[in-house]
């Protein structure tokens, strides 16, 4: 008995000082350094939202690896907006709050983001927001008291409608045999849609145009064989249609159905259906984006981008936001360095001088006013055409990836 | 359910041939696309009468239910390559076996009970399109086959031909159905059901086996339209909404327990629509066009039974 | 051979049969007593669309209890309810049929029965094609009684078959029960509150009242009963 009992307490010691042997022992260190807090708010639930979330992590891992800004690490933190405008707002508050972060990034919808404006003018921080296009937001911006603590680096939907005319006025001039003097616009009757009308209609002044609306496949719709019968009777010189991603596939379908095919076929939705590339009646479909995957074979930024993001998340960037959720964390990121501060005054400054000649979305980015604010990033979308399944670019011509097929080949031939 | 034909129903289908005899002429474009789409809205919709006329259930998820069969057809093309056309075989069991679990969790315990039906069903449709968000997310699908865009030219008209096979499609299930009802001793009992499930019970049939296979074969055959769905449309999980209030108008304005009524509803439906979007400029009219049409035929009906 | 045995039956909390027990042999048997009394519970519970919280129920020697109504109703026992329970919407000619499509054994037999059933109700052999709701009452019920005997049952339960008919129709009625216990063989039970009437069809008869058996006795002796002279047949 009594040797058992001893047995079993020279094993406990033994097994108590291999223990503290092997436990790390604490050491004096420094206090953690604070870092720099990027508060963001996306859709998550939408595959825009979350690729630009990775995206700003992307930017984020590679600062903190090259020894973060002014010796602290970034830190972000992502928020999920869920498309409504009461939730995004209260995700801003308690970003604020809560989380107290140095600085507003992200955002998409242009709905979502006029309910969070007022939140933001009432805490004043910094914020570079990468999504809203809509005008309204710009006159909402330009109608606080102050709003010299915005900046948006989203074009506006006026700027890209501006951008396209430019665009197409370069195109028809760099290519005699595109014409573009009769328009018909299909357009999803929803706010989308009709703003979209009335934005190409007031812009694109000397173009015949004529305008029909559509009710969306997302909404039920998706029956589009009237207007496009329409629209071959008018036959214009190009074929607009504004709508969303799920309507794609049926304007190509019922297009060749009934035989229209106008030189120039040229669709405008957020985003495409996965796999549209591949079909063949994708062939010579003109489309706008701010950015396209083929960039990465004209553009050192855009490439790395590509590569660092399949890398880190093994899945290819979908939309324009991956890269543009990482060109946010890098400028922020320059302001900041450039400003050697957080401090309001001077980090506004130098956010003003930032300049890229080159970013992962393809275009140089720098700052300067818009119609109704003061901090104006990107202005202008791409004119692309898919060919051979790829976004290649043609307008604009420093970036341009191939050059336009033009006619729309006749359905017969593909 | 399948009252000899009054009439009535003479009268309104010499209507329905003169009007589609004008639209041949004059809109040639609209007797087409309205056949072709309405066809369509029918094929979901007979379904949804049958369950209302043998269950007493208004299935208010019934377009969601397509939904879930076109996803599977997606899903079987995509990983094994094959047609859409033959996903439709699989479908069919597939969609049967969602019949028989969904009858056994849920619907069987509102039988017959109007108002926890519509709040059950609305119920599931809400659940099925948050299941589908979670699996396949919002981003629509696509499959294509170059079939889809196949097309005919007639004299001055170029037209779509794929979509003729929804009207055959509608015809078969029809006529299917019809047969089924009155020709096979299951068919029968269903009837019987339908009419008095007491009495059915009292005469042997076994009243809750028939609830469960005329609501599993109703779901059914959604897995075939799914994968028909498919062929023509993007699909995400919200596409299914707008059928099912498509299909729940038809199904209330055929009268409840009128299959042929259903037929012509539904038809009647897409040749509206499609008459409306003719007109520069109206199109956005016509899909509320099915709710203006509802309350003219309730309207009408309730100024009937005055009258009477 | 029906038998049921220490039957206590309640509709939620509230007690509506007690420790209820009777059979029916090979023989027509009368269930009388006023109404609420009980009679409908029974004929419920017997067919199974009503679970007993105690007793017994068997038939042929085999219990009902664990069957569903379908079920019962293959082992041979028919039930013509009160409200007849008829498909308005299909033909005569269909209501008969049903009668004996869902039977296995009796599927074969339709032509047979159809014979046997216009034997006894000539006016149901008129009216074939018509629709079921269009019948009056009184052909309503006899509709409801073929249909029931489409089967060939061994055991026929009936539920207030008076109940709305003419005066006129009502010994006729009873006459016919008669005739098909002879001709038939099938064993009867009738739950009645005309029992003047009925006794002239009955072997035997029970009586309940608030949900227990108060007199059990042959046809004979029910019609010399002083309780039941009082209180059912008015003297």
């Amino acid at each position: 008995m009594k040797k058992g009992i001893l047995l079993i307490a020279v094993a406990l010691l033994l097994a108590s000082s291999l223990v503290a042997v092997g436990c790390p022992r604490p050491v004096l260190e420094e206090p953690p350094v604070e870092p720099i807090r990027l508060g963001a708010v996306n859709p998550l639930g939408d595959i825009t939202g979350r690729q630009s979330a990775q995206g700003m992590k992307l930017a984020v891992a590679e600062i903190n690896a090259a020894g973060g800004i002014l010796g602290r690490p970034l830190e972000l933190i992502v928020m999920d907006d869920e498309f409504s405008p009461a939730v995004g707002a209260a995700a801003i508050e308690k970003l604020a709050t809560v989380h107290e972060v140095d600085i507003f990034i992200g955002g998409m919808a242009s709905g979502v983001h006029l309910a969070q404006i007022p939140i933001l003018a009432k805490h004043g921080r910094v914020t570079v927001w990468i999504g809203a296009a809509s005008h309204l937001v710009e006159a909402a911006i330009a109608a606080l008291p102050d709003h010299d603590w915005y900046f948006h680096l989203h074009p506006w939907d006026y700027q890209q409608v501006e951008g396209t005319v430019e665009g197409w006025a370069a195109i028809v001039e760099k290519f005699p045999q595109i014409r573009l003097d009769r328009m018909f616009v299909a357009y999803e009757e929803g706010a989308f849609g009709a703003a979209g009308f009335a934005i190409s209609r007031a812009l694109f002044a000397d173009v015949t145009i004529e305008g029909e609306s559509f009710t969306s496949a997302v909404f039920g719709g998706g029956d589009f064989r009237a207007v496009l019968r329409h629209a071959k009777e008018f036959n214009p010189d190009a074929f607009v249609w504004v709508g969303f991603d799920p309507d794609a596939l049926g304007m190509m379908v019922q297009a060749k159905e009934i035989g229209f095919a106008p030189p120039v076929f040229l669709g405008t939705p957020p985003g495409w259906p996965v796999g549209f590339g591949e079909i063949p009646l994708s062939e010579a479909v003109w489309l706008y984006g701010m950015w396209s995957p083929e960039l990465k074979g004209v553009s050192p930024e855009a490439a790395h981008f590509w590569w660092a993001f399949i890398e880190k998340f093994g899945e290819e960037p979908a939309t324009y936001f991956a890269p543009l959720g990482y060109v946010n964390v890098k400028f922020v990121a320059a302001g900041i360095e450039r400003a050697g501060t957080l401090e309001r005054g001077p980090l506004i400054e130098a956010l003003r001088e930032v300049r890229f000649e080159d970013t992962a979305v393809g275009w140089p980015l720098t700052i300067a006013p818009s119609r109704l604010i003061r901090h104006q990033g990107f202005t202008r979308q791409m004119i692309l055409q898919w060919q051979g399944g790829r976004q290649e670019v043609i307008w604009p011509f420093e970036v341009a990836t191939a050059e336009p097929i033009f006619p729309f080949p006749r359905w017969e031939d593909r | 359910m399948l009252a000899k034909l009054r009439q009535r129903d003479y009268q309104i289908l010499i209507a329905f041939i003169i009007v589609a005899a004008i639209l041949a002429f004059w809109r040639p474009h609209v007797l087409i696309s309205g056949l072709q789409r309405g066809s369509l809205y029918v094929l979901i919709a007979l379904p949804v009468g049958i369950i209302y006329g043998i269950l007493g259930i208004l299935n208010l998820a019934h377009g969601e239910f397509m939904m879930l069969g076109a996803f599977f057809a997606f899903s079987l093309v995509t990983l094994t390559g094959i047609d859409p056309l033959i996903a439709m075989l699989p479908a069919f069991p597939a969609m049967f076996v969602v019949g028989i679990v969904t009858y056994r969790l849920t619907i069987k315990h509102v039988v017959r009970a109007p108002l926890n039906q519509f709040l059950l069903t609305f119920g599931l449709a809400v659940m099925l399109t948050e299941m589908a968000n979670l699996i396949w997310t919002t981003r629509p699908r696509i499959v294509w086959v170059p079939y889809a865009a196949s097309s005919a030219t007639i004299g001055p008209i170029t037209f779509g031909t794929f979509e003729f096979v929804y009207v055959a499609a509608a015809a078969i299930v029809l006529v299917g159905m019809f047969l089924f009802l009155t020709r096979t001793r299951a068919g029968l009992a269903a009837m019987a059901v339908g009419q008095n499930p007491r009495g059915a019970k009292l005469v042997g049939i076994d009243v809750e086996r028939t609830y469960m296979m005329i609501f599993s074969a109703c779901l059914a055959v959604l897995g075939p339209i799914g994968a028909l769905f498919l062929i023509r449309h993007a699909i995400f999980p919200g596409v299914g909404g707008p059928f099912s209030l498509r299909a729940v108008s038809i199904v209330a304005m055929a009268g409840f327990g009128n299959l042929p009524g259903i037929l012509v509803w539904g038809i009647g439906l897409g040749l509206a629509e499609a008459f409306v979007r003719s007109f520069r400029g109206w199109g956005g009219w016509a899909d509320i066009i099915f709710f203006g049409m509802i309350i003219l035929v309730v309207f009408y009906r309730s100024y009937q039974r005055r009258v009477r | 051979m029906l038998v049921v045995k220490g039957v206590d039956i309640y509709y939620g909390k509230l007690q509506v049969l007690w420790d209820l027990s009777l059979q029916v042999g090979k023989e027509s048997v009368g269930l009388f007593g006023p109404n609420g009394a009980g009679k409908t519970t029974l004929v419920n519970a017997i067919v199974g669309l009503v679970k007993p919280a105690n007793g017994e129920i068997t038939f042929g020697g085999r219990s009902l209890l664990p069957l569903e109504t379908h079920r019962i109703i293959r082992e041979g026992v028919a039930v013509v309810p009160q409200e007849r329970e008829l498909f308005p919407f299909m033909s005569v000619l269909g209501n008969l049929k049903s009668g004996a499509a869902y039977i296995p054994g009796a599927r074969d037999k339709i032509d047979e029965r159809m014979r046997f059933i216009f034997d006894i109700f000539p006016v149901l052999k008129e009216r074939l094609g018509q629709l079921a709701v269009t019948l009056s009452g009184g052909e309503q019920r006899m509709l409801a009684i073929a249909r029931s005997l489409m089967a060939g049952p061994k055991l026929l339960i009936l539920d207030e078959p008076s109940s709305g008919l003419q005066p006129s129709l009502v010994s006729d009625l009873f006459r016919r029960m008669r005739e098909i216990r002879e001709k038939e063989g099938v064993s009867i039970l009738i739950a009645e509150q005309n029992v003047r009437q009925c006794l002239r069809a009955i072997d035997r008869g029970y009586v309940i009242e608030n949900g227990r058996v108060v007199i059990e006795d042959s046809a004979e002796g029910l019609a010399h009963s002083d309780h039941v002279r009082r209180s059912y047949l008015g003297l």
